[in-house]
């Protein structure tokens, strides 16, 4: 029976996983996918599964037939999972928004946590019911004496058979699910295991001996096994796919609906124009695309070059700027893209704009990272254009930081250009406008000697350079190389280009960012993210970017105060509690949660600023990390089994948190120069591996520890499993609502490992006061 | 129980004291913080609860408004736009920038425009105006609409004191039009209803000084107001922005009715008039109800009116749609043409044959435009080159 019950925890870990990706994955499709979406969708799962691991889980103890309501929570969680991605396409209809209408960040709040409730309550409380029947199903054998020793090393038992499953769930869904099936069906497959789970879990219906009522149970769930089967295989999946789909792009002509590792993309036609979505924006525009836009991005620098020859483009170049650039006498234009599919799928919904682009010999697609392959480009170029709009995530960051614009300016020939454009006006720069253009202002002046603004009504441009040519050239020189050229453009007349490059458009520019911000965006503190973040919650919530503008007022000291105060309260509340140790011990594992899901933030971010955007890298960095929860909870499981007590192994285990958490960032700031050896190179992702394992261990190895000191002054297993399991989760949900939105952006990253550290210290501190009062 | 080590009770009572003050005052601090800004953002986002609205007042530069009734209890009803808000003592109306105070109403931004623009009269749109011409544009915080596609959102979804501004009577806005070689002045880009009185005065001496004028409206203004101001405007850019109540309800907060009214009061007091339609898809796109709205305009204001159809790209709130495309707009512009409409426009898509201007009799391409640039003028005193069809419109400055 036990064996039985490790395979459906297993499988829980599995499920869980699966349906916290495939739902994150869904519903960034219809809000927007930037840092403070993927933080608060995330934030609102942990959220509710630690609320279902304490409020659910609680209930264990007294229920009567535990494992037959175990089935019935497995089974309504797969049902609830397959609603709930049904629920994230079609929810806009029942909203008061109308249909293309962007969400702000309240509806984005209340309709995934919403969405999100039922799935990821259940799976919360799944574990605490995991853990008092693998108690229950071994306690069989052991002395009663041993209870206590049982009950700690049956959590910690469980909590490893769930990291199990959640590490190979991850590993299963990105490398076999996502690239093939659509996700109705990755929840049917994933409703069908659970099925044949609890199946399994319960006497076989033709067995003899057993009630009436176990035999329909049994007969019940084995004929759910088929039913699925028949649902996968036959096209009724597929319908209800279809259904949600066209649903959630009612009053469109679907084209296309398919998913990478890096996200959606959906085609509409109309009229004969392709509109190529990615993660529900539109991001191109066939055959007619934004000419006011395309023309001027693209020909400002190459007029303002002499003899435009080697062309590079970061992103976003199919549907207009290629066939725009190709109008010039160029030899080679290397055009990348991190997504594999978008040019694949442009390429099947082609028309003879993006044919035209496609299909020229000089152009050259690298379906790679952009920074990855400047990174390796030998070639000098004369023109980079980097078609990112703005920074409004970790990733997307990387390409308007000091350090990127610095490889920018050494792979440019001598007066070659890097041109970047960003939101702008010609009417009002709001505050929040003229922060995010200063910004990359600021961070281009600290690169390029030579930065040429353009200010538009939609678009700021940047040109910058080391060679003076860009601010010397004329409107009438550049007029007369247009005529040179023989270029056929529809916009950009001679009257538009002296319009254009009037002075006053400059005069306004520059008076309306005098008052903004100075800063500058690095890799390592990636600024960028929170402008962007504030500028795009202006638009829904102006009156919560008080709340940013507080936030953003962060620094060291003020977090150290929070930190000391924090610590006061706390001992006050808690001291007086007849056990003091109880709340310590949720403090340490909250905190050690908070940690953990930070370190796990700071690693993927780190790897993707030195290595770029590796899709296959990440994977495993997120896998050395649950490996490393696991080995640490195995490694402390069997330590607690022969201990008498947890807490001097706790005070360890804190301490090595802390020098940790101090010593991270230092390895990454140090390691970018030294990244030019190619034997570094990989030596160093090898230590990233290495580094994401050990924080996972860290991570791991507190969880069994603490459930053993805890159990000692509380007997009560669903309780104790609940309340830490919830505190663990409670404190990775702190972690990624304010780590990726506020903390790295705001303080950087070195400065968030000094905030990890100085939480941990507090929590060691009470711990260790609660240890001594006895 | 007894505490007998006095020494340790005190530094205990001293510690929680100041521990539980602090964390007094900052949850209050935050907490009032936090719900402020819960009510201000819920009133914000629906764009309804318009009587709630209060702002300080950076500049003590009120003018009393010019259309206004006072009610009892120092309360008053506002007549200027459709809206006829009854605002409280304090509070200011759906615009934002009218303002209750002692029972009397006053503007917020006479005399604070949000800036002064100069730029070609084809950006308004305004193609039958002596074209290529400079014009000095004027505009200031707030709007009474709400619409979610706002290409201007940063200042027309925003009060007065959220949007900084510079100060300017009337006669410099006006010195600064003649100085800066502007032939007229033109009120747009938020909507010129909300500043009414400061427009007003603008209009009424910019004509004294020779210059041309107008303003680009949503065409909300009551008919008394309306006629007060057109008696100062050569002419009127009105966005007709569906033909469907729906529409205007859902998307701008408005209503259609009063728009169409206003549109048939601008041809009875005979200013230029020129009609914009963004064509939005899915949402206003539906050939019936262009077809509809041409023959409504046809029959109700004449058929020399020039009708712009704008292309959309997604912006503000509405973010998730396709750009319209070139093929919806033209078969709009057709539709229009066969309706019987003579001078019909495509715009934001540069360089399209429909940028230009055509003679209705003899079809020569008499105006000749790419974006916003003119390339080429074909026209004699108002009239066709070629076969003399005289083209409606102020031609002369």
């Amino acid at each position: 029976m036990k064996r039985k019950l490790i395979f459906a925890i297993v499988v829980m870990g599995f499920s869980g996983i699966i349906a916290e990706i495939v739902l994150l994955r869904e519903l960034v499709i219809t809000f927007h996918g930037n840092e403070l979406s993927i933080g608060v969708i995330l934030a609102n799962w942990l959220l509710l599964e630690s609320a279902g691991a304490y409020f659910l889980g609680k209930k264990v103890s007294r229920a009567k037939r535990k494992l037959g309501l175990f089935i019935l929570l497995t089974i309504l969680f797969t049902i609830f999972f397959i609603a709930a991605i049904y629920a994230s396409r079609i929810f806009k209809d029942y909203l008061s928004v109308i249909p293309g209408e962007g969400l702000g960040i309240m509806p984005m709040f209340y309709v995934s946590f919403l969405i999100l409730l039922p799935v990821s309550l259940l799976h919360g409380a799944l574990f605490t019911w995991g853990c008092k029947l693998y108690f229950l199903y071994s306690s069989s054998k052991t002395s009663k004496t041993s209870q206590d020793k049982l009950s700690a090393f049956s959590i910690s038992r469980v909590y490893i058979y769930e990291t199990l499953g959640t590490m190979v769930g991850g590993v299963i869904l990105t490398y076999l699910l996502i690239p093939y099936l659509h996700s109705i069906k990755i929840a049917f497959v994933l409703a069908l295991l659970n099925f044949i789970i609890c199946a399994y879990l319960i006497k076989p219906f033709w067995k003899p001996n057993i009630t009436i009522q176990k035999r329909l149970v049994s007969i019940f769930l084995f004929s759910l096994v088929p039913l699925t089967i028949y649902v996968i295989f036959s096209s009724n999946a597929d319908q209800l796919h279809f259904m949600s789909v066209e649903q959630q792009w009612k009053n469109h002509n679907l084209v296309h609906y398919e998913n990478s590792h890096y996200g959606n993309i959906v085609v509409t036609e109309r009229e004969g124009e392709y509109t190529f979505f990615s993660d529900g924006l539109p991001v191109i525009t066939s055959p007619n695309p934004d000419l006011v836009y395309v023309e001027e991005f693209v020909h400002l620098p190459m007029l303002s070059h002499s003899d435009p020859r080697n062309i590079m483009i970061l992103s976003g170049g199919a549907g207009g700027i290629i066939n725009e650039i190709l109008k010039h006498d160029v030899s080679r234009i290397d055009y990348t893209e991190a997504d594999p599919l978008l040019p694949e799928v442009v390429k099947k919904h082609s028309t003879p704009l993006t044919e035209n682009e496609f299909l020229d010999p000089r152009v050259n697609i690298e379906k790679i990272d952009g920074r990855f392959f400047l990174k390796r480009a030998a070639k000098n170029y004369d023109i980079i254009f980097s078609g990112f709009t703005d920074p409004a995530t970790l990733h997307t960051n990387r390409f308007f930081t000091k350090e990127f614009f610095s490889l920018a300016k050494s792979r440019l020939s001598s007066d070659g250009i890097f041109i970047l454009g960003l939101p702008g006006s010609l009417t009002y720069l709001s505050s929040e406008l003229a922060d995010l253009n200063a910004m990359v202002l600021n961070t281009l002046e600290s690169v390029f000697p030579y930065v040429k603004v353009i200010p538009g009504e939609i678009n700021n441009f940047y040109l910058a350079s080391r060679s003076q040519n860009i601010e010397d050239v004329s409107p009438a020189e550049m007029i007369e190389r247009k005529e040179a050229r023989n270029l056929e453009v529809n916009m950009l007349t001679p009257g538009y280009i002296e319009y254009k490059l009037q002075a006053r458009w400059l005069d306004f520019y520059f008076n309306n960012i005098e008052e903004a911000t100075d800063n500058i965006n690095h890799d390592f503190k990636p600024l960028g993210v929170f402008y962007s973040l504030v500028y795009w919650n202006e638009k829904f919530s102006p009156s919560f970017n008080n709340i940013f503008k507080q936030g953003a007022q962060i620094n060291l000291y003020s977090s150290g105060l929070v930190f000391i105060l924090f610590f006061l309260i706390f001992y006050t509340i808690s001291s007086r509690s007849k056990n003091f140790r109880k709340p310590a011990l949720s403090l340490c594992i909250f905190s050690t949660g908070f940690a953990g899901m930070l370190f796990d933030l700071i690693l993927i971010f780190a790897f993707q600023v030195l290595f770029g955007y590796i899709f296959y890298w990440l994977g495993l960095l997120v896998t050395a990390f649950m490996a490393g929860v696991m080995v640490g909870g195995m490694w402390m499981s069997s330590y607690i089994k022969k201990a008498e007590t947890a807490a001097p192994a706790i005070i360890k285990l804190e301490v090595v948190v802390i020098v940790f958490a101090f010593l991270l960032p230092w390895i990454f700031l140090n390691a970018g120069p030294l990244l030019v050896h190619k034997w570094f190179d990989a030596t160093l992702r090898i230590i990233f591996l290495i580094l994401s394992g050990i924080s996972g261990v860290l991570v791991g190895a507190e969880f069994p520890l603490a459930n053993k000191e805890y159990l000692k002054l509380s007997p009560n297993l669903s309780g104790t499993a609940g309340l830490l399991y919830s505190s663990d989760l409670l404190g990775g949900w702190l972690g990624g609502i304010i780590g990726g939105v506020l903390l790295l952006p705001i303080l950087g990253i070195f400065e968030t490992s000094l905030v990890i550290v100085m939480f941990k210290i507090t929590s060691l501190a009470i711990f260790i006061i609660a240890l001594k009062k006895k | 129980m007894i505490n007998t080590n006095r020494r340790g009770f005190i530094k205990k009572l001293f510690i929680k004291s100041i521990a539980g003050l602090t964390a007094g005052y900052l949850l209050l601090n935050s907490y009032k913080r936090f719900f402020s800004d819960l009510i201000a953002s819920s009133s914000e986002d629906t764009g309804y609860n318009h009587k709630n609205y209060t702002y300080n007042k950076k500049v003590n530069n009120k003018k009393e408004a010019m259309y206004y009734k006072r009610l009892g209890r120092n309360s008053v009803s506002c007549t200027l736009c459709f809206h006829n808000c009854t605002i409280q003592e304090g509070n200011t109306g759906f615009c934002r920038v009218r303002e209750n105070s002692n029972g009397r109403l006053y503007s917020l931004v006479y005399g604070l425009p949000a800036g002064l623009q100069i730029d070609s009269i084809e950006m308004e749109p305004m193609y039958h105006m002596v074209p290529g011409h400079r014009n000095l544009c004027v505009y200031t915080a707030s709007c009474n609409f709400r619409c979610k596609h706002c290409h201007n959102w940063h200042l027309s979804q925003r009060g007065p004191d959220e949007v900084s501004y510079e100060i300017h009577s009337p006669y410099e806005v006006v010195n600064r039009a003649k100085n800066q070689g502007c032939k007229s002045i033109s009120h747009s880009i938020n909507e010129p209803a909300v500043f009414y009185e400061y427009m007003y005065d603008i209009a009424k001496h910019a004509q004294k000084e020779g210059l041309l004028t107008l303003f680009h409206t949503n065409g909300y203004l009551n008919p008394e107001p309306l006629k007060d101001i057109l008696k100062y405007m050569d002419g009127v850019t009105v966005d007709l922005k569906a033909f469907n109540e729906s529409f205007y309800r859902e998307i701008s907060s408005g209503s259609l009715e009063p728009v169409l009214e206003t549109l048939k009061i601008i041809r009875k007091e005979n200013v230029h008039l020129e009609i914009v339609n963004l064509v939005i898809p899915t949402l206003n796109d539906d050939p019936d109800e262009i077809k509809q709205m041409c023959t409504w305009i046809i029959d109700n204001i004449g058929n020399s009116v020039p009708l712009h159809f704008n292309r959309f790209s997604p912006t503000y709130k509405l973010t998730d749609l396709p750009s319209t495309p070139v093929n919806t707009l033209e078969s709009a512009a057709n539709i229009a043409y066969e309706s019987g409409l003579k001078y019909v426009y495509i715009g934001n898509v540069p360089a399209h044959k429909y940028n230009s201007t055509y003679c209705p009799n003899c079809k020569t391409k008499m105006i000749e435009r790419a974006y916003f640039s003119v390339l080429s003028n074909k026209m004699e005193n108002g009239a066709c080159i070629s076969c003399g069809y005289e083209i409606q419109g102020i031609w002369k400055s």
